[in-house]
């Protein structure tokens, strides 16, 4: 081949994604589906029918919640920022929702500015809520704002069908976050938008280092279930560490699991590390790739997930540093550790993000449940022991025909950081911080 | 017209006040107005309208041998100096010396209320009986950077005696309390984990903001049962399996006790009597067969077979999800008494 077929070949199939970004400012109630001025106006009956073509939904309850109000969402199954593909550039939610094809290329229509947050009738042993106001510190100290008391949301009540297994539920639940996100932004994101974000990995210009990221999409201490859509709509049970473009996670090819510990499907569409890598590619650093893992149960599992991992970021992707995330809770954190010890000891250096554990204890000691040397470097995303008090509030979002828990959650209530909803976002991107003195 | 000046105390043993060696090690608290021994490298660093008004020398015997009563006498001395800021040492690796700075700083914060330093090096006793209360800069192992070293203490004295926070441990340099708070920080954890990166990348300073544990001591093993044929030995898990109901409220995650549980009258357990209190693991096997946690059926079994001697009478269980290392190393001393006490020989510990 001569160097300019290559360079032809290169042109041609090199992902690039361009978000076509739509601003909503406020939701209404309306006859039609349209966007003017900021304002979303939503008819309810349309989006209802639509997420009751799902026979395990008997029902759905749409509410609005605003910035500032004083109003409390909750228990949250999760948080979506509407988005859908355009012009036939890919499917929605591949294997989850739409058909098993590639995603990551072409036009995305994004509504930035609200979300779609459904409300979660299943029990669970995390029953996160979401405040529409910033919570405030125990101690008093300052009230801690989250990406999600920014947004305008559109709340899903779901009445589910009798008779369902729990997991069969909570697929309902995820798909109905999915459709509603696709649904909304469908019929809104017409027209000339107003910003369009372009990612693409073209090779930077100079020798900056290489930068990878590792991203732990699961955590199998709770393991997932069967039609549990995790990549590309497989469960990643089994999930031997895979290379992706940073592209593919940003368009709907990964979610999180059914009860991921502080990772939301908003959090996934707006990854933070992954955008933060692409704002910086070609500057500071070359965003070299991302490699998806998964914590697992057993010896066997772990330790050939540490080696492919340690592999792909050292040989096949050749970076000089990677940054590494978890999700889950503390077996996840050592699994993420292995990986890391590995790739420095093939001379990648790494940072990671964790959360800090000491807090309820005493901290002067460390707090990793590690102490590999060479893992020097790590951001935290807070302490599920912080304590923040809130307040009462004038209106609850919960649970369809549950009069104890709507009053129960209208009440003030002292909760720990973990469970409020977009507080400690596991994939970095809350600025909570749990500072050291 | 008030006083303006901000008056500066000093403490220093009997060596660095320059009274005497080991010999006089025994000298009891005494007042110099003048700036004395290693004192006089502070005067330098004074500002404007701030004063050295006196130094309280004390031998490093006398403070370890009668420990109130001394700082009673240096308490009084301060009081009578109306001093605004107090500095103690540095102590470098004095251990009698920086476990006295400590103590002192503890006290004069406490009893004066005004800001106290104290600075030595890491491996002084002093750094890890003292720095939860008390602001300690980190110095070097020797008085070579005497001078600088006043220098530091007195600039972190001035902030604190203007009431201002003294800032992050690693950036000025002393020993962290111990204590995590939470902060809104400027950027996103994803923003300061690549920062970090490209710091470490490039050789560029940086500072974890987790710490790891400094490191797990080697636990040396019990010597081995001598025979297990004739050995009590006990069922001891952290995976939170307990009676239905749990009784004694074991917290499902950094459980702060341990549960006993008697099965002496059982050949296995069953599911319907047991439920799981551990919020960190997928319980469903264990809800289902309790025995694969806590396996009373396979000790029961190799008791009869005469492998083990016998099966100690109750089950020990606590949940070690999240546990801080200082709990989880206080359950296990406790655990460990009771079983000792009780005559155990050796412990099947099973985790999850």
């Amino acid at each position: 081949m001569d160097g300019a077929s290559g360079h032809r070949c290169e042109e041609k199939y090199a992902m690039e994604l361009k978000l076509q970004v739509y601003s909503v400012r406020d939701l209404a109630w309306g006859k039609t589906m349209v966007l003017r001025d900021g304002t979303l106006s939503v008819d309810r009956e349309q989006l209802v029918g639509h997420l009751l073509q799902d026979a395990r939904l008997t029902g759905v309850d749409l509410e609005i919640a605003r910035p500032g109000e004083s109003c409390r969402i909750g228990p949250v199954f999760d948080v979506a920022e509407p988005r859908c593909k355009l012009d036939g550039s890919g499917p929605d939610f591949p294997g989850a929702l739409g058909p098993l094809e590639s995603v990551g290329s072409g036009a995305t229509g994004v509504l930035r500015g609200m979300a779609v947050t459904v409300v979660n009738p299943v029990q669970g042993p995390l029953q996160p809520i979401l405040e529409m106001r910033p919570p405030a510190l125990t101690d008093g100290t300052a009230a801690i704002s989250t990406r999600y008391d920014q947004l305008v949301h559109l709340v899903v009540v779901p009445h589910l069908a009798g008779g369902l297994d729990a997991n069969d539920a909570r697929n309902a639940l995820r798909i109905a976050t999915l459709r509603a996100s696709v649904y909304l932004s469908r019929a809104a994101c017409t027209g000339d938008p107003e910003a369009v974000e372009t990612y693409t990995l073209a090779p930077p210009i100079g020798p900056l280092p290489r930068v990878a990221y590792v991203y732990q999409i699961h955590s199998h201490q709770h393991p997932t279930v069967a039609g549990e859509p995790l990549l590309y709509g497989d469960n990643a049970r089994h999930l031997l560490p895979t290379i992706l473009h940073p592209n593919e996670i940003l368009d709907g090819a990964v979610l999180p699991g059914y009860g991921s510990m502080g990772i939301e499907t908003y959090g996934v569409q707006n990854h933070a590390v992954i955008l933060d890598l692409y704002r910086r590619h070609g500057r500071e650093l070359d965003f070299a790739g991302v490699v998806v893992t998964v914590a697992h149960q057993t010896i066997a599992e772990r330790e050939r997930a540490r080696t492919i991992a340690s592999n792909l970021v050292a040989h096949t992707l050749r970076a000089d540093g990677v940054v590494l995330s978890k999700s889950g809770g503390g077996a996840p954190h050592v699994d993420m550790a292995e990986v890391a010890h590995r790739c420095e000891q093939l001379g990648v250096k790494t940072a990671l993000i964790a959360w800090e554990i000491s807090s309820e204890g005493d901290a002067t000691e460390g707090s990793a449940l590690f102490n590999y040397s060479d893992l020097d470097a790590i951001a935290n995303v807070g302490s599920n022991g912080f304590a923040f008090s809130l307040p009462a509030v004038d209106r609850v979002i919960t649970i369809a025909d549950r009069p104890a828990v709507a009053e129960r959650l209208r009440q003030p209530l002292d909760v720990h950081a973990n469970y409020l909803c977009g507080m400690m976002d596991q994939l970095g991107g809350g600025r909570l911080l749990a500072a050291r003195y | 017209m008030p006083d303006l000046t901000v008056r500066v105390a000093l403490y220093l043993n009997q060596f660095f006040g320059q009274v005497g060696g080991e010999e006089a090690a025994g000298i009891g608290p005494r007042l110099v107005r003048d700036p004395a021994g290693s004192g006089r490298a502070l005067v330098s660093h004074l500002g404007a309208g701030e004063e050295l008004v006196g130094t309280v020398i004390c031998g490093d015997n006398a403070f370890a041998e009668r420990p109130e009563q001394v700082t009673d006498g240096i308490l009084d001395l301060l009081r009578s100096l109306s001093p605004d800021i107090f500095l103690a040492g540095p102590a470098y690796n004095a251990g009698r010396y920086g476990v006295a700075c400590g103590a002192l700083c503890r006290d004069v914060a406490a009893d004066l209320g005004i800001a106290a330093v104290t600075a030595m090096f890491r491996e002084n006793p002093g750094v890890d009986l003292y720095r939860r209360h008390v602001v300690i800069l980190e110095t070097g192992e020797n008085a070579r950077t005497m001078a600088a070293d006043l220098g530091r203490m007195l600039s972190l004295g001035r902030r604190l005696r203007d009431g201002l926070p003294p800032g992050r441990p690693h950036e000025v340099g002393y020993f962290s309390h111990g204590i995590v708070v939470p902060e809104l920080a400027a950027d996103t954890a994803a923003t300061r984990a690549v920062d970090l990166l490209l710091a470490k990348v490039s050789g560029q300073p940086y500072h974890s903001e987790v710490e790891l544990p400094p490191s797990f001591a080697r636990v040396p093993p019990a010597p081995p049962v001598a025979d297990l044929t004739t050995a009590t030995v006990a069922l001891v898990t952290d995976g939170g399996l307990v009676p239905l109901g749990n009784p004694d409220g074991i917290e499902s995650r950094a459980a702060t006790k341990f549960g006993v549980y008697d099965i002496e009258e059982l050949d296995h357990l069953e599911a319907a009597d047991y439920e799981v209190s551990h919020g960190g693991y997928d319980t469903g096997f264990v809800k289902a067969d309790p025995n694969r946690l806590v396996p009373v059926d396979a000790a029961r079994d190799m008791e009869r077979e005469g492998h083990i001697g016998r099966l100690y009478r109750n089950f020990l269980v606590t949940t070690g999800l999240a546990n801080p290392l200082e709990n989880s190393r206080r359950l296990g001393r406790e655990m460990a008494d009771y079983l000792k006490a009780a005559g155990v020989d050796a412990v099947i510990l099973t985790s999850t």
